[in-house]
């Protein structure tokens, strides 16, 4: 009875110790029917990211003409001086968007990321933006910063980039709205 | 913008291409190309590589990504394989090892191909990738890469390589314990216990890293290595030794009941029955869903018979025969329970909100309460491999059924945006602008003519304002009236001579006000023009918006192809997760089945036993 059990719970161990050895991978399944499953499924992810690609640009055009179009983007360059809690836009003194930002969405935005934080319309001529950004400034003080741009709306699209900068020389955060010519 | 930091896909990547890249990209103040790239990094920072790659596919579509070197492309690759698209990822690494990229850029595409062909269990393929390699490598890497090319040697039997590339590797490195494992178990399946439990040891006294997160993942592997340990020390006949390491495990450790099996064995097989009685007696009272405690249940017993205990030994016997019946009963439940079980609703595959990533660890699913006999087969990479495509699959699924519903909206909107257009047009047209222009240009005209005769015949009477219009209007009558009577044969030269004094004076004093009515009739004249020249010039841009109002159409066109296509696509989601269900269905109800069958000759042998004791008790009676 011993080496039947045991035997078997060796084999059961060391299986299943086999398949941990590389923590990120799986081992695919070799056979030419699963081989082939798997592309179909690959062509399919394929097909619908490009059905997406188009249905988001066709969205886009619908919602938001080129006329009329606006779009803010918010980045932080090192982030050193400051931990960001939330980020809120008006537009001619009107609330746009209010963001909270989440451990991991800091962290995209640490590494680079740039997040998309609002796309809308507004009509066209000239028009004021107005940023508050709030968070933990240097020594972990609460901090409030705002930052404030006035844009003529034309005929394309207007791209706005939040910025969050460090500023080595004064040891502070910088803010700043840039508008990017598209 | 360009900085090195918003370029850094790379830190992920391949940390080494981040300076020459960086250096391509600096020109880029005057646009928005930083921007659109961004965003798509944004998205795969948080693990959401379906919305990062739609990203990425706009921005290259609409050639907003420009001067980031081949940046772009290793993102797409690697964001492809951490959303489990092998096949594209592995056509653009192979694109980027072109000689004419980068030496870092090649190097990135070699360690990301050994590392797909690795995952696939192309073990030789994968190595000679890793041979390709050209030194220098970032120092945040170089371990990653030296750990791939230690597990390469390892499934290739390269044990000696695999040791001296070990011997390489800092004593620090998070790898080392991982990696020792491996070489412990490699060791074991040669059969070379010896080694394999010194690699099992040094896991298990080894670095201990600080981080909480690192500390946990160490304490599993630390569990797993003293039980690996002591099965190996079993194999090898040193029972004592096999004990020593079982009783380190945690009893909180998901691998305490291998553990306990493994410490009543060792007992049993130094011939310490009663040392075996301790962990079976605690292992038997766990689930009996676990193949440990099933064996436990029928070890114990045999334990108790050996002691000579037979009344102890009947009662575990008996109570083994109702638990494996109950299970058995259990099993025929979930077997029913599975055939018609969504896999998708049942681990709640519809409903996350970050993709999975094909090459981290794989993931957990919670367990549902029905499936738990099921746990050991669920936590297979078999099975978890499924999920992950099943997982996929329905988050398409619920992606492409959005969209559906948002078509059916902008259609609407569309059709209300033309309906609106049409309305406008038709009350414009009630306007009558075209007409109503034409009658102001026929009046601009004839004013145009009066003014210019009265300016050709100096008609001053014609310009009177005031008193002096008055009184022109009535020396006009008088002189109508001496014509009259004139023409009646009456003397009126009297009157005939005052009528042209006052006609004189009026004269005198129209001219006085003459030019600067002149003046002004031109003026007026002036305003018509401009008035019937702007009301032109609003005709024409309404007219302009009218006719854009045909741009209102191609929406038609293209929503409607977009919404053949989502139903297309639809279908073919359906039927691959219907296929893949299906798969997973027939993988648990495999294992399922081979649980009953171990479970039916676990109730067999138990009954045999129960019979055999009872037996032996009436044989004892008799005698």
């Amino acid at each position: 009875m011993k080496n039947t059990l045991a035997g078997k719970v060796l084999i059961y161990f060391f299986g299943l110790g086999s398949l941990l050895q590389w923590p990120m991978a799986a081992l695919a399944e070799n056979d030419l029917e699963s081989a082939s499953y798997n592309q179909s499924v690959e062509t399919l992810k394929r097909d619908v990211l490009e059905l997406n690609r188009d249905l988001l640009i066709l969205e886009e055009e619908l919602l938001y003409p080129s006329s009329t179009q606006l779009v803010m983007f918010l980045s932080m360059d090192v982030g050193t001086f400051f931990e960001l809690d939330a980020v809120k836009v008006k537009v001619d003194g009107k609330l746009v968007i209010a963001h909270l930002y989440t451990e991991r969405n800091i962290d995209a935005l640490f590494r680079g990321g740039v997040q998309k934080l609002y796309v809308g319309n507004i009509s066209s001529g000239e028009h004021e933006i107005s940023a508050f950004f709030t968070g933990k400034g240097p020594a972990g003080r609460d901090y409030k910063r705002a930052a404030k741009l006035s844009i003529e709306k034309g005929a394309d699209p207007t791209i706005l980039e939040l910025k969050i900068v460090d500023s080595s020389a004064k040891e502070q955060p910088d803010f700043e709205i840039k508008e990017w010519q598209p | 913008m360009a900085t090195l930091k918003q370029l850094s896909l790379c830190v992920s990547l391949w940390s080494a291409t981040l300076a020459p890249i960086a250096t391509a990209a600096a020109p880029l103040e005057q646009n928005s190309l930083d921007v659109d790239y961004g965003s798509a990094l944004y998205e795969y920072y948080q693990g959401n590589y379906f919305t990062a790659l739609n990203q990425l596919h706009i921005a290259e579509l609409r050639g907003a990504i420009k001067g980031h070197g081949d940046n772009p492309q290793l993102s797409e690759a690697g964001i492809s394989l951490a959303y489990g698209m092998e096949e594209h990822a592995q056509k653009i690494f192979t694109q980027l090892l072109d000689g004419n990229r980068p030496p870092a850029v090649r190097n990135a595409a070699w360690f990301y191909l050994a590392r797909l062909q690795y995952s696939r269990g192309n073990w030789s393929a994968a190595q000679a990738s890793l041979e390709s390699l050209t030194p220098p490598f970032d120092a945040d890497i170089n371990d990653e890469l030296q750990a791939l090319r230690i597990n390469v040697a390892i499934r290739l039997d390269q044990l000696e390589v695999a040791e001296s590339a070990l011997a390489e590797l800092p004593a620090e490195s998070p790898w080392q314990n991982y990696l020792r494992f491996n070489l412990g178990a490699a060791f074991s399946r040669q059969g070379d216990y010896a080694s394999s439990v010194s690699y099992y040891d040094t896991v298990s006294h080894g670095f201990v890293p600080a981080s909480i997160t690192d500390r946990s993942e160490y304490l599993a592997l630390y569990d797993k290595a003293l039980t690996a340990a002591g099965y190996s020390l079993m194999l090898d006949d040193q029972p004592v030794e096999a004990i020593k390491r079982f009783v380190r495990v945690r009893r909180d450790s998901p691998w305490s009941d291998r553990a306990l099996l493994g410490y009543g064995w060792s007992a049993l097989d130094s011939k310490n029955f009663r040392l075996a009685l301790q962990p079976w007696q605690l292992l038997v009272q766990g689930p009996i869903a676990l193949s440990s405690t099933q064996e436990a249940m029928l070890a114990l017993p045999y334990v108790y018979e050996q002691l000579d205990a037979k009344g102890a030994a009947l009662a575990e016997w008996q109570l083994a025969e109702g638990r494996f019946s109950d299970q058995l009963l259990k099993l025929d439940e979930t077997l029913e329970h599975l055939q018609s079980l969504s896999m998708v609703d049942a681990f709640a595959l519809g409903h996350s909100n970050k993709d999975s990533h094909w090459l981290a660890s794989a993931e957990t699913y919670p367990i549902p309460e029905s499936l738990d006999s099921l746990q050991e087969v669920l936590s297979s990479h078999a099975v978890r491999d499924k999920m992950q495509r099943l997982r996929d699959l329905s988050l398409l699924q619920q992606s492409l059924g959005q969209w559906q519903n948002k078509i059916a909206l902008y259609k609407d909107l569309v059709d209300d945006r033309s309906s609106r257009r049409t309305e406008k047009r038709d009350v414009l047209q009630s306007f009558e602008l075209a007409s109503r222009e034409q009658s102001m240009l026929l009046e601009q005209g004839e004013y145009a003519k009066t003014l210019s005769r009265i300016e050709n015949e100096k008609d001053y009477l014609a310009l009177a304002v005031g008193e002096t219009r008055e009184l022109n209007e009535i020396v006009t009558r008088l002189g109508k009236t001496l014509d009259a009577l004139e023409a009646a044969g009456q003397d009126i030269s009297a009157e005939r001579e005052a009528y042209q004094r006052y006609r004189g004076i009026l004269l005198w004093q129209a001219s006085e006000t003459y030019s600067e009515q002149l003046w002004q009739g031109k003026k007026r004249l002036r305003a018509l023009g401009n008035a019937i020249e702007s009301f032109s010039q609003r005709r024409d841009s309404i007219s302009k918006v009218l006719t854009d109002a045909v741009d209102i159409q191609p929406w038609h066109g293209r929503l409607d192809n977009g919404a053949q296509r989502i139903t297309a696509h639809r279908e073919n989601v359906q039927e691959l997760i219907a296929q893949e269900e299906q798969g997973l269905r027939d993988l648990l109800l495999a294992a399922l089945s081979q649980q009953r069958q171990a479970l039916k000759s676990y109730l067999s042998q138990t009954r045999l036993a129960i019979a055999r004791l009872l037996d032996a008790a009436l044989r004892e009676q008799k005698q």
